[in-house]
């Protein structure tokens, strides 16, 4: 876990320093994928991850769990993005999703 | 401060003892987190100021008083935000609290180093009657994960830990961890508590002797944790046990227990399993590579250290 705390940390510094340092024009979109419907669910006890969800670009598809999403979430949150969400929750949520306790743990 | 608070605002205040601790706050996260440094912190709320407070001395005996104490966190923590103007009034925010713990020294002696060497020796044996005594199945994963959370909280240096409980205190160290997903074997203590709940589905697991936890539908508050580590000596025979805890929480987040089984801690079983004629069929390679990765020597006897408890 503290490994990956360290991992996560650095890929939420990472981040910020993404939306800091981009000089680019505010309008100017990046290349994206497309969410697909498919949903895949695998409560595999070893996992971090229970949810899957399809993206697609191109012709490539690929996953993306919901612990990954739950972290955007929080970054979102923390730029004012979205209105806060209450700490219990994210504590709750953090119990299931540990990827989370970066953002709990001083 | 000897006081803390579960949750802000009109709340009780309760006396700060490793009891109250664990039956109040199940040893759910906020209360107990794994801070950067990978090491334990207990936290409240201040009686007074509603700021964060680190409980100090629930597990290790402070050098100063042999009572644990709430200090002012002085910083943010999961559990509140720091209000500094709050705390600048309050009344415990007093400097006979302050500034004086942060360097304290513990002597690593013989006995600690020998707690932690049994550890990373036997770490498969210990595992073993883990899974024996509470029915989960552990994988190298999930077993991994125990032993972090075990050294995080410096179990080893814990002021009641011995040999023969060194199964049982690898549990007692952890933060609860939900139900959701885990692997229990039918008819052990956490299967009964959870067969008859309407918000759990066991679901048999591939061709093993588990069931999988999964929900019935809605998100699955439930939660476990191992506390009230007790030595007692009852008609002159030393009675040891801790308390296993299944619990959910209510609106504000404060948990509520559900069910609770009472585990004794045996102090032949270990001893036992490692020294039995079949001990080598329970020798697991991949356990023991865990513990010599997350197990560094300590340093040498008589070395200071600097806990953060």
């Amino acid at each position: 876990m503290i490994m990956d705390n360290a991992e996560n940390r650095n890929q939420i510094e990472d981040m910020q320093n993404t939306v800091n340092n981009d000089g680019r024009a505010a309008d100017f979109l990046p290349e994206t994928a497309v969410l697909e419907t498919e949903v895949e669910r695998i409560l595999n006890p070893d996992a971090e991850d229970f949810l899957w969800f399809g993206l697609k670009k191109g012709d490539v598809h690929f996953k993306i769990g919901l612990s990954d999403i739950l972290m955007c979430l929080k970054f979102a949150e923390e730029q004012g993005e979205v209105p806060k969400l209450p700490p219990v929750w994210w504590t709750r949520v953090s119990s299931v999703y540990p990827k989370l306790d970066v953002f709990l743990n001083d | 401060m000897r006081r803390f608070k579960l949750v802000p605002g009109n709340g009780k205040p309760y006396d700060i003892t490793k009891k109250n601790f664990e039956e109040l706050t199940k040893k759910e996260k906020p209360y107990m987190v794994t801070g950067k440094d990978g090491k334990k912190r207990y936290f409240g709320i201040c009686p007074a100021c509603d700021n964060p407070v680190q409980l100090l001395g629930l597990y290790k005996k402070l050098e100063n008083t042999d009572n644990p104490y709430g200090r002012h966190y002085n910083r943010d923590a999961a559990i509140a935000v720091h209000n500094e103007q709050a705390y600048r009034f309050c009344p415990y925010a007093s400097h006979v609290y302050m500034g004086t713990e942060r360097q304290k020294k513990d002597k690593l002696t013989d006995f600690e180093r020998n707690i932690y060497y049994a550890v990373r020796n036997y770490f498969d044996y210990a595992i073993y009657l883990l899974k024996q005594i509470t029915g989960l199945n552990i994988s190298e994963k999930y077993a991994g994960h125990i032993l972090r959370e075990y050294l995080a909280g410096e179990g080893y240096l814990y002021y009641g830990a011995t040999y023969y409980n060194i199964p049982w205190m690898l549990l007692y160290f952890c933060t609860a961890e939900p139900v959701y997903r885990k692997l229990v074997r039918e008819g052990s203590p956490l299967y009964e508590m959870l067969k008859e709940r309407s918000d759990v589905l066991l679901k048999p697991y591939k061709d093993s002797l588990y069931y999988q936890v999964d929900k019935a539908g809605n998100w699955l508050d439930l939660q476990y944790s191992f506390i009230l580590h007790e030595r007692k000596v009852v008609n002159d025979e030393v009675k040891e046990e801790v308390c296993f805890q299944l619990f959910s929480s209510d609106e504000k987040g404060i948990p509520v227990t559900e069910a609770k089984a009472v585990l004794d801690i045996n102090e032949y079983r270990f001893p036992n399993l490692i020294h039995s004629e079949e001990a080598a069929k329970y020798r697991h390679d991949g356990l023991l590579e865990i513990a010599e990765q997350l197990m560094p020597d300590l340093p040498d006897v008589g070395t200071d250290r600097n806990p953060s408890d």
